[in-house]
């Protein structure tokens, strides 16, 4: 890059930070950036500098009238205000400041000559402005409403996701009760569990469903884990997801039984840490024998 | 100067419980509590109406901007990305945005930069970028005087951009100055100020 070329980014840079580039020139300046990266620290500096700029101006007091307008905005009423034409004439700051106010205040009433409080209060006695105002505010309050209904939408959109999830677990089980290759696990409870009982459909083809009962309450730093335990001599489990029991002690799940898993000797329930862990570490608290496929 | 030393001690440095306050407050609006809208007025209201009356200088439209540039906090908390910089200069640079639109608006010149918001602090980030410059009570106090001590053919250029919305261009017609004249002082100028900001902060 030539010299000239370099100082010319380096206006554009300035110019950016004060606002006044044109869509082209800003795309320009970005593009340099990405490839320059002290160009591009430049600009964050120019820009904090004159985004500082903006605060070192002559401070004025807003009227107390626009907070409660500015609190419409979120359908607060600010009863706290005075009202506008007691504000516009004494210029009195309004009664709900926060607590961090306790540095000298400029003397007042320098701001607003006397012609333009007149004026102020011309208009007021018109009620026009007043109107405007309400208008105003109404607008803005619509506008806000219009953007919570936007944010119900995503929201809406994002339970109806879940619900199709649950219809297509629910239909993944239902294909488990009807596979030709299903077999049925019933598990007991045993350890700190000994009321428990579960019952498990499960296909190698089409996944495994499970559900258990009377599982005990567990602190919150610990879950449920469910295991198929291969067949072999060291079999190592392999996890089959983790169980949230409601306040009945119900728990269900589907787990799809990937074709890597292989064939079940045992399923079993084992106390974990919160969040599962990748072998069993914990209390055994359900215990299943899958009988043999010839069987069935 | 007492407004000075008071507009500077609202512009707590990032890291003080001030900012933080702002951030808590606009992640509260993000969830819709209009409490934290009130918190946040209170604390920027008088220095986003102190910014748009400087630029408009008539009490009703500066009251229009604060209102707008709040209204937009509101609606766009959710968004607000904390890289870019404090809370309290993302408002005066909305505020900056709304007060110049209307200027060039009521001049029948046509709207400077587009979008508003795309004015200032937008240009993606690269990488990982410093940290963004806090506003502290020393360095707005340190910006305040490079701005007032720079020569008048560097200062007034810089003012008729952001105070006044006058694009690069319209500054040279305006002053009678050759636009490649006026690029070069406006960098001068804000090199200064930029550097009498940053000062004695590495």
């Amino acid at each position: 890059m030539s010299v000239a070329d370099r100082e010319q980014l380096r206006e554009l840079a300035s110019l950016h930070a004060l606002g006044v580039l044109s869509a082209e020139e800003r795309a320009e300046l970005a593009a340099a950036m990405a490839a320059d990266p002290e160009l591009a620290a430049e600009v964050r500096q120019l820009e904090d500098t004159t985004g500082a700029l903006g605060g070192v101006v002559a401070q004025v007091d807003p009227p107390a009238r626009l907070r409660a307008r500015v609190l419409a905005i979120a359908g607060i009423d600010d009863a706290s205000a005075p009202s506008p034409a007691v504000v516009s004439m004494t210029g009195a700051r309004g009664a709900a400041r926060p607590a961090d106010v306790a540095v000298p205040v400029r003397g007042r009433s320098s701001a607003l000559p006397a012609w333009l409080a007149a004026a102020a209060a011309l208009v007021l006695a018109s009620g026009l402005g007043l109107w405007a105002l309400q208008l105003r505010t109404s607008l803005e309050t619509m506008n806000a409403r219009v953007d919570r209904a936007e944010a119900e939408v995503v929201r809406i959109q994002r339970t109806v996701g879940e619900a199709q999830e649950q219809t297509r677990v629910l239909q993944a089980s239902n294909a488990v009760l009807f596979a030709p290759d299903t077999l049925r696990v019933d598990l007991a409870g045993e350890g700190p569990a000994p009321g428990s009982a579960a019952r498990a459909f499960m296909s190698r083809h089409s996944g495994l469903v499970f559900a258990a009962n009377q599982l005990p309450a567990l602190p919150a730093d610990k879950v449920y884990q469910l295991w198929v335990v291969p067949q072999g001599a060291n079999p190592v489990p392999i996890s089959a997801g983790l169980l949230a029991p409601d306040a009945s002690g119900h728990a269900s799940l589907f787990f799809e039984m990937p074709a890597s898993v292989p064939l079940a000797a045992a399923l079993a329930v084992t106390v974990e840490p919160a969040g599962g862990v990748p072998a069993p570490t914990g209390a055994r608290v359900l215990l299943g024998a899958v009988p043999a496929a010839t069987a069935s | 100067m007492m407004w000075l030393l008071w507009a500077v001690v609202r512009m707590a440095p990032q890291k003080d419980p001030g900012d933080a306050a702002d951030l808590e407050a606009v992640r509260r609006m993000a969830d819709g509590d209009g409490q934290a809208l009130a918190l946040l007025y209170d604390r920027h209201a008088r220095v986003t109406y102190s910014l748009a009356l400087r630029i408009l200088a008539e009490p009703q439209e500066a009251e229009e901007v604060v209102q707008d540039v709040f209204s937009q906090a509101w609606r766009q908390a959710a968004r607000f990305d904390r890289s870019r910089g404090a809370v309290v200069a993302w408002l005066l640079m909305m505020t900056r945005s709304r007060a110049i639109d209307r200027v060039r608006a009521r001049r029948a010149m046509p709207a400077s930069s587009g979008d508003p918001d795309q004015a200032f602090g937008l240009i993606p980030d690269a990488a990982d970028g410093p940290e963004r410059v806090a506003l502290t009570s020393e360095r707005a106090a340190r910006l305040k005087e490079a701005l007032d001590t720079l020569p008048l053919i560097q200062r007034l250029p810089i003012e008729l951009a952001f105070f006044e919305g006058l694009t690069h261009v319209e500054v040279s017609e305006r002053l009678e100055v050759p636009l490649g004249t006026i690029k070069t002082r406006i960098r001068l100028g804000l090199m200064k100020m930029k550097d009498a900001f940053l000062g004695g902060a590495s």
